[in-house]
């Protein structure tokens, strides 16, 4: 019963640790989701784009297009719309009075009148863009380590929802400030780019941390808990922005590598399992999200006392994605996904699970390798990544109103 | 409330409850438990019946002993506050925990091997009691709901039928890829359906050997290129060739390579040493996979045989569940009962399919019988599902 074992440890003070852990581990978990802070316009235009370090909100969409502009001329065009329809989207921007013998301008889905709902949109391509193929000249402006994603041995890709040469991450309060802005931002693209494959997701904000998640994945375990700082600007620049004197192109300075994965999760079968077994798989107590050798979320699993996986297993997903030695450190990525459920599949069950997303300086030392390490972890039993892609986010525009998304890859 | 709070209040309070140090937060003290700790509890009558008090000084008396078996505890309260009684083993781990009201009596019965157990009046460290098991230490020290001979005897059994099972799929095999080195297309047609069922049969223990498995019964969307990808081998691609193809050109070295993958597999299964997890795990991980997979008629896609692997698959987790019933009858005689209708509702709904020896085509398969099979899977999963909390074992992989 490895679970219980860590609460009462070498000394028998067990009442007093539990009651700590209880109490310690707050009545305001209780409450997740419910945020202190007002919703905001949040500016698109900064050194990095918004979205990535930004707090996540309630929901998402993940859209992935393939690029139908027929010259570099029309693909530059292409961004510096979308570019433009961001700032409007993010600034809260009223449209301009429609003539009614026209189509409206707007799709009124938020009314006549933007409110704030903590909106971004976070603009990333794929490698597809930069191949000589493509047509755009960009074939040596491609980031280093950019490259149309791999199967990894448990993915099972479908083909309709991989990869593309455009990915938007739009981020809202509201689903419905995210469909707003994702019609808004495709129908300013339309001879540009065409749909490839989407996927919207929620979940609760994160109302803890650093170092704890009140936040929920679709198997009930905590998630993000061991997730860097996003406040930590040094973390930050560390981790996940491409830094000024890397081996990347100059222009990608201020870009970061972006994952995203559709994990789907067999959530009938996950129910349908023992907590204990449930534990082992995670590495976690499901309830305080506490290592399993520890009773507090924010312990740090002492994996050099127990080589043998006795108490943490070796092939748990704590373990493997992040066995905190000093040289996995550079392996960390900054994660912000979503869940998703949509609908029921052709054997009559739920199709549930993870929109994951991850950005990271390097693309090898990050997703690549914690994934490799992922790769035969007992939690494969119960899921299923069959989409995604691999992308780069591009460098923020700058304030000058001349700026915009992208530019500094046709500079 | 930080730690140090509580901490102070707990102090304070003395032998204050864990409860009330947490204020206005009623159910932490269930929140620092994950799910039910009570693992070493059983049901029915005590071998042996031990008396113990909760006082404010601790359990009284502080000594205890009793031969292995299962005990009964008669708990009283007589405390001035709500107080918990646990049993623990030096893992040490909880294997009961109680909590009484002031004044409360109660009485558990707890199965306990060999051993000392701490057992704690009250949640503060001088309060503990020692609890000395006596009895054979061969006797298994786990807190399992069954004799470790019923669980040797099953397992026997089972092996015994693997490894018949695997003598058939054997032969079936070579059958069936002579007839494809023959050229002969209808004789190996007509063989490939039922030469499976031994193979879909064994499955909780086959699977146990990944590689051999993904050699053998990998499906097309497992890999790359599908159907044309050339690491795409086993029964499938046989299946592939002789139904979409309606030849056997081509397909030698694949039918080579389905025996010698299958021996392979063979010499694994006979060396292999079963463990009571693959018993109490494999039906429902059978039916699990049934239920992802299956019913949607994709195992079969050329020739449409599905409903001969579905029924094969039924009876491979029967099997197992016979040999261990009665373990479970002993604990839950009731679910056992559903169980049973479960596997025979199912085998009832699949009656009407059975042409001769084997049975129709998946397309004929009704879509309110399909619906039917769904559902009646799904309740199957989650019958099964409760046999390890049931027989009290860890399950993890």
């Amino acid at each position: 019963m490895i679970s219980r074992r860590a609460l009462f440890g070498a000394t028998a003070a067990s009442g007093v640790a539990a009651a700590a852990t209880a109490c310690g581990s707050d009545a305001k978990e209780n409450h997740a989701g419910v945020s202190s802070t007002e919703a905001r316009f949040i500016s698109a235009r900064g050194t990095h784009q918004a979205g990535i370090t930004t707090p996540s909100p309630d929901h998402a969409i993940v859209a992935a297009f393939r690029v139908t502009a027929t010259s570099r001329a029309d693909l530059e065009t292409m961004l510096k719309a979308l570019s433009a329809e961001i700032d409007v989207l993010t600034a809260g921007k009223s449209e301009v009075e429609s003539n009614p013998l026209y189509p409206p301008a707007d799709n009124m889905i938020l009314g006549d009148k933007p409110f704030p709902d903590d909106l971004t949109v976070t603009v990333g391509v794929g490698a597809s863009l930069f191949d000589p193929a493509a047509g755009y000249g960009l074939e040596d402006r491609k980031p280093k380590q950019l490259r149309t994603m791999a199967g990894s041995p448990n993915d099972r890709l479908d083909s309709d929802r991989v990869h593309g040469d455009v990915v938007l991450q739009i981020c809202a309060r509201g689903e419905d400030t995210c469909v707003h802005a994702l019609r808004r931002l495709m129908r300013v693209t339309r001879a540009g780019m065409t749909p490839a494959w989407m996927l919207p997701g929620f979940q609760r904000p994160n109302t803890l941390g650093p170092g704890r998640a009140s936040t929920r994945n679709l198997l009930g375990f905590k998630d993000g808990t061991a997730n860097p700082d996003h406040k930590s600007a040094k973390l930050m620049d560390e981790l996940v922005w491409v830094e000024p004197g890397s081996d990347e192109p100059p222009w990608a300075v201020g870009g970061s590598y972006l994952v995203a994965r559709i994990i789907r999760m067999k959530v009938e079968f996950w129910d349908r399992t023992p907590l204990h077994t449930q534990e082992a798989i995670f590495g976690r107590h499901k309830d305080t999200g506490a290592p399993l050798d520890s009773k507090t979320e924010t312990d740090v699993p002492a994996y050099a006392d127990d080589p043998a996986g006795k108490v943490i297993p070796l092939t748990a997903h704590i373990r493997l994605a992040n066995p905190r030695t000093a040289t996995t450190e550079k392996n960390r990525i900054l994660r912000r996904g979503f869940s998703y459920s949509m609908g029921f599949n052709a054997a009559g069950q739920l199709d549930q699970g993870l929109l994951f997303v991850c950005y990271q300086r390097d693309l090898d030392e990050g997703f690549v390798k914690v994934q490799e390490r992922l790769d035969g972890e007992a939690l494969e039993e119960y899921i299923t990544p069959v989409g995604g892609g691999f992308f780069f986010a591009l460098p923020g525009a700058s304030e000058r109103p001349d700026d915009w998304v992208g530019r500094t890859l046709f500079a | 409330m930080s730690f140090e709070k509580a901490l102070v209040a707990s102090l304070i309070g003395g032998s204050l409850l864990l409860g009330a140090a947490c204020g206005d937060d009623k159910t932490s003290t269930e929140t620092t438990t994950t799910a039910n700790p009570n693992i070493a509890e059983v049901t029915g009558a005590a071998d042996t019946t031990l008396s113990i008090t909760l006082t404010k000084d601790g359990c009284d008396p502080m000594m205890l002993s009793a031969p292995a078996g299962k005990i009964g505890f008669e708990v009283k309260n007589d405390t001035t506050v709500r107080n918990e009684f646990e049993i623990l083993n030096d893992t040490p781990e909880i294997l009961l925990e109680k909590f009484l009201l002031e004044g409360d009596s109660a009485t558990y019965t707890a199965r306990l091997g060999p051993g000392t157990y701490k057992i704690l009046c009250g949640p503060v460290a001088p309060t503990q009691g020692t609890l000395t098991i006596t009895g054979d230490a061969t006797t298994d020290t786990t807190p399992v709901k069954y004799t470790k001979s019923e669980m040797t005897t099953a397992i026997t059994n089972y092996k015994a039928f693997v490894l018949a099972e695997t003598e058939t799929l054997k032969s079936g095999t070579t059958s069936l890829t002579d007839a494809i080195r023959a050229g002969d297309v209808e004789k190996a047609k007509s063989l490939y359906s039922t030469v499976r069922v031994p193979w879909e049969t064994i499955e909780p223990v086959a699977e146990l050997f990944p590689e051999s498995d993904a050699l053998i019964d990998s499906r097309a969307d497992d890999f790359d290129l599908k159907e044309q990808d050339p690491k795409f081998t086993g029964f499938h691609r046989l299946e592939y060739g002789l139904w979409e193809k309606n030849s056997t050109e081509g397909l030698t070295p694949f039918a080579d390579r389905l025996d010698s993958d299958l021996d392979a597999l063979i010499t694994g299964v006979r060396a292999h040493e079963i463990q009571p997890s693959v018993m109490v795990n494999g039906p429902g991980a059978l039916i699990e996979e049934t239920a992802q997979t299956k019913i949607t008629g994709e195992e079969e896609r050329y020739s449409h045989t599905d409903l001969v692997t579905f029924v094969a698959n039924m009876d491979g987790s029967k099997k197992i569940v016979d040999l261990i019933k009665s373990m479970i009858e002993k604990e839950d005689p009731d679910l056992v009962k559903r169980i049973d209708t479960s596997f025979s509702t199912i085998a009832d709904l699949i009656a009407p399919y059975q042409d001769g020896d084997t049975y129709q085509t998946y397309d004929k398969l009704t879509e309110r019988d399909r619906d039917r099979l769904k559902a009646e899977l799904a309740q199957l999963a989650e019958e099964l599902s409760a046999i390890g909390g049931t027989l009290g074992i860890e399950v993890n992989q």
